[in-house]
């Protein structure tokens, strides 16, 4: 347990055990290995609080001790190096997480929708909120930009609706998966984060406005992009991001 | 008067027989023995049985079908038992009852409602009674007086005045000193022969004299030890043998081996019997030598509580085992032939990284023995009112969604907004634990009009 690192050759080269000693000759690597799983997961459980669904998706689809198993020598490295904060650890759970799972299989990419989800919500609680800008005051002279904190995923499907399936017991095979993006940023309420489904203009708003392009000129790439739409027809899309919290009105002080 | 008792469902996640424990519940099959000799008619819900064997889907509308099962007995009263892993079930059904039929007495018992008294009245208007620890004595004449609802004189009764809705209560602590006192349970009140049962439960006795913080046992039972006799207990195994063939027993109680002259009794009255059982017990509550003589006599399993590997927490906890002793304790139970299944508790609210390192490691210790031979199980906490240690952390309480298979589903898509607008009450995922993100999230599913109804161009 204590040389993750070691138990790993052990257990893809099990001639090494031999060479390890002869107290190590008999030694139920398999078991073993699974009760690295176990210890890490237990020293994880921090995150619990932050990834709930993540965690309980990991156990219903039997993934977890693997999983955890594997990130051991990682999370082993992480503790000796004294970074033992709930970020830390999920920084670089995240990381892990990116890399080992097969995101072309259905449950994965399930486990990383989740994880990114519940870790956004974790991150964004961070964020403090700045004080909303005036949506009448919108025009197709403003300039929007994306507010601090925001963060936007692609996912495959609704976690929300996960949630409530996960809740009430149901079949994971059964959500429907398909691309949607989502966003997520502070509130000025501040316990509460907003989370937002965005349609196709609304990801390219999210996406373009950087703070230095106007309404009209925003309108003006997306005529580049193949779509018409009016200027003014985009402010009332702005306005309605900039309510949801989503984007800012950069002050020009014009 | 027909009285119909309602058994608990902690709803487990999956449809896995293994996680629905449909044994005759003892408290229930107690009470039921003692009502039903004095002319009332009693019968026993239990809506796990009705999951656990396909007669009823596993889904939102169970609440229903439940109320509607139970109000098929026509019962004159209705008593519901309940922990805090299954309040919700027992929430959910009286208020159906309830509302169908708002004349029925709804009676609420069990550790969880003895704890919560008269909160529980003051939130739920479903309930309408509430009786409070060891209800054998004081069912009989609460039924007496249920038209009325004149309690004074009865002991340790919580209940809300029909007239103006007061809550009123008596004060005492029931408690049944002698056990052998009681009548024989009633097990015929649940179909034992088709259960599929490995093993049959025997109330051994009750209460435990130790003060671990974590433990509501203590204070239900109020620390107070109780052993029924060898002859009853062994009359009660074979009485359980004759009518269903059991040879296997579990036999229930917190802490079996504390009185070790006692235990050696019930070994010498046990002995020839060739049945074999279980129990629970301290590793500093058994010796070398007790081991042996259990053995002898018939027991092949032990569950030990060690709850914490760090000596720290041992003294914090004031579980106060000696570690080093518990070890060894174990591995002679295994040296004897008794299957030991050894269960530890993380997620202490004082519980640091050395502490938790301590318990892994002592959990690993007990991971390397023979699986057939020791069970480990690591739990992570869960206050329960009544203990030293949810008084003293009640404060930091918060929603963290934790589950475990055994107690995750929730059945009515507003179950989860129940539960965070009860969060003092429905204790079942409550951890001392920082908040929960998703409790505090709310999907906005922001809809613009379609940019292809713009025009594109082609």
């Amino acid at each position: 347990m204590a040389d993750p690192i070691l138990l790993e050759r052990w257990r893809c080269q099990p001639a090494s055990i031999a060479a390890s000693g002869d107290g190590c000759t008999g030694i139920d690597v398999a078991k073993l290995w699974q009760f690295s799983g176990l210890v890490t997961k237990v020293r994880y459980s921090d995150l619990r609080s932050n990834l709930p669904l993540t965690f309980r998706i990991l156990d219903a689809t039997g993934l977890s001790i693997e999983l955890f198993a594997t990130y051991a020598p990682r999370a082993d490295a992480l503790r000796k190096a004294g970074l033992n904060s709930k970020s830390a650890k999920l920084a670089a759970l995240m990381k892990f997480l990116g890399d080992w799972l097969d995101r072309t299989k259905p449950l994965h990419a399930l486990v990383w929708d989740m994880v990114r989800h519940e870790s956004t919500i974790f991150e964004v609680q961070a964020v403090t909120a700045g004080v909303a800008s005036d949506p009448a005051a919108i025009s197709i002279d403003s300039v929007p930009v994306r507010s601090a904190g925001t963060v936007s995923h692609e996912l495959t499907c609704n976690p929300i609706e996960v949630a409530k399936l996960v809740r009430a017991g149901g079949d994971l095979a059964s959500i429907p998966r398909e691309k949607r993006l989502f966003a997520y940023c502070a509130s000025e309420a501040g316990a509460q984060i907003r989370f937002v489904e965005l349609d196709a203009l609304a990801e390219f708003l999210v996406g373009t406005a950087d703070g230095t392009r106007t309404v009209t000129e925003l309108a003006e790439l997306l005529l580049q992009c193949g779509i018409t739409l009016e200027p003014q027809d985009l402010v009332d899309s702005v306005r309605a991001l900039v309510t949801a919290g989503l984007l800012d009105i950069v002050n020009t002080g014009a | 008067m027909r009285l119909t008792l309602v058994d608990n469902f902690i709803m487990p996640e999956r449809l896995n027989p293994d996680l629905f424990d449909v044994h005759p519940h003892l408290g229930l099959t107690s009470l039921a023995a003692v009502v039903q000799p004095e002319g009332h008619q009693v019968s026993i819900y239990d809506p796990k049985r009705e999951i656990r064997f396909g007669r009823r889907p596993y889904n939102a509308g169970f609440y229903e079908q439940a109320a509607e099962d139970i109000l098929n007995t026509r019962p004159d009263a209705v008593g519901f038992t309940t922990l805090g892993c299954s309040f919700l079930f027992t929430v959910r059904v009286a208020e159906l009852i309830r509302r169908r039929e708002p004349e029925i007495p709804i009676l609420l018992g069990g550790p969880h409602a003895t704890m919560l008294d008269r909160r529980i009245l003051e939130a739920y208007e479903q309930f309408d009674i509430i009786v409070r620890y060891e209800a054998e004595q004081t069912l009989l004449p609460l039924l007496a007086r249920l038209e009325n609802r004149q309690f004074d004189g009865i002991p340790g009764i919580t209940w809300r005045t029909r007239d103006r809705g007061e809550i009123r209560s008596t004060p005492g602590l029931p408690l049944i000193e002698n056990l052998d006192s009681l009548p024989i349970p009633l097990y015929d009140l649940y179909p034992v022969a088709d259960l599929g049962l490995s093993l049959m439960r025997v109330e051994a006795g009750r209460g435990c004299p130790f003060n671990c913080t974590f433990c509501s046992t203590a204070s239900f039972f109020q620390r107070s030890y109780r052993l029924k006799s060898p002859e009853r207990l062994v009359h009660e195994m074979d009485l359980l043998h004759d009518r269903y063939a059991a040879t296997e027993f579990k036999l229930d109680h917190d802490l079996f081996t504390v009185d070790h002259r006692k235990v050696r009794a019930f070994c010498e009255a046990v002995q020839d019997r060739q049945y074999r059982w279980r129990v629970s017990a301290r590793t500093d509550c058994v010796s070398e030598e007790l081991l042996e003589v259990m053995t002898l006599a018939g027991c092949i399993g032990l569950y030990f509580g060690i709850e914490t590997g760090s000596e720290r927490m041992q003294r914090i906890s004031e579980k106060r085992l000696k570690l080093a002793d518990a070890t060894r304790i174990v591995a002679l139970a295994e040296s004897f032939g008794i299957e030991s299944t050894v269960s530890f508790i993380t997620g202490y609210p004082e519980e640091v990284r050395e502490d938790q390192d301590a318990t892994l490691d002592m959990l690993g210790e007990f991971f390397q023995r023979p699986e057939s031979w020791c069970l480990p199980q690591l739990h992570i906490l869960l206050p329960e009112p009544g203990t030293p240690m949810f008084a003293q952390h009640a404060h930091a309480l918060a929603y963290d969604g934790y589950v475990t298979p055994y107690n995750a589903r929730l059945l009515r898509e507003d179950d989860l907004d129940h539960i965070l607008a009860h969060r003092d009450f429905t204790r079942r995922i409550i951890t001392i634990r920082p908040r929960c993100p998703e409790a505090n999230t709310r999907s906005q599913s922001m809809r613009w009009t379609p940019c292809a109804s713009q025009g594109t161009k082609s």
